[in-house]
């Protein structure tokens, strides 16, 4: 089984290709739309896949192994955003909206994911495991 | 297993399903659909694991919106308390990723809110049960 490290370390680099791709269509014109929809959409695809993996499997993790990964999921996050910006700001990926917005949907699902780890499962929340032991006592 | 709500999820169901033209008519048959089959570990396993401590596990489950037909990724989220001490499923709250009613997270002031709401309705026997193979309908508390 491939460790979840290796699995965003290698989905960052996914990312990182498709960015040199789209500013390569972006530099030219409307033959290259095919290449850029060609590039965000296995992404956008293996996104979805990525997230319902690690959703159940950070399910299993302590907050120690939840600080270790999260360094690695905000690289990817920080990858997929500037794929995002450079997607935005392409006049022939505009032409494509319906790929671009569902890989920025992806992408906010991963800040949505990023988000939770950080404020929930990465470190201890006296007040929030105050209420819930005091739950168990019912 | 049992299925029973707070105010706090009853509320925000009520004001998904206000007005038809907002596009969230289809969350009480979504959060049906994805959980009227599973068990405590099943739910534990697919889902997001929010925080656990003891018998109680605060888990977010995402939906799909199947009358706009979007994915899990872009439809609802629903917040769960698992119970394994009562046995039950408590939904705290609903609240969608698209349209008017829009909601990118939960804060962690917002989730004690609802875990406190949780405890004051369990201790007052407030809480109402739900029949998750019938639309989420009411029914009497054993």
């Amino acid at each position: 089984m491939v460790a979840i490290e290796d699995k965003i370390i290698s989905f960052q680099k996914e990312n990182e290709e498709a960015q040199q791709v789209v500013q390569l269509g972006s530099d030219e014109h409307l033959d290259l739309l095919l290449q850029i929809k060609k590039a965000v959409d296995p992404l956008t695809a293996r996104f979805d896949v990525l997230i319902n993996d690690l959703i159940p499997s950070t399910s299993r993790l302590d907050s120690e192994k939840i600080n270790s990964i999260l360094p690695l999921l905000l690289d990817l996050y920080s990858t997929a955003i500037k794929l995002v910006a450079i997607l935005k700001r392409s006049r022939i990926a505009n032409q494509i909206k319906s790929s671009t917005q569902d890989y920025y949907s992806q992408v906010e699902n991963l800040r949505e994911f990023i988000y939770d780890l950080e404020n929930f499962r990465s470190n201890e929340d006296n007040e929030l495991d105050g209420i819930l032991g005091e739950l168990n006592t019912l | 297993m049992q299925f029973i709500s707070t105010s706090s999820f009853r509320e925000a169901k009520s004001l998904l399903l206000k007005r038809k033209e907002n596009g969230y008519n289809s969350c009480v048959k979504d959060i049906c659909e994805a959980l009227k089959d599973l068990d405590f570990e099943s739910i534990n396993n697919l889902h997001f694991l929010v925080r656990e401590i003891g018998d109680l596990r605060v888990i977010k489950v995402r939906l799909q919106n199947s009358e706009q037909n979007l994915s899990s990724s872009q439809g609802f989220r629903l917040i769960i308390l698992c119970n394994r001490k009562y046995s039950h499923v408590a939904l705290l709250k609903l609240y969608p990723k698209r349209g008017k009613y829009s909601k990118s997270d939960l804060t962690k002031h917002e989730y004690k809110e609802l875990l406190t709401i949780y405890s004051n309705e369990v201790k007052a026997k407030s809480i109402k049960v739900h029949d998750i193979k019938n639309d989420l309908r009411e029914v009497e508390s054993n």
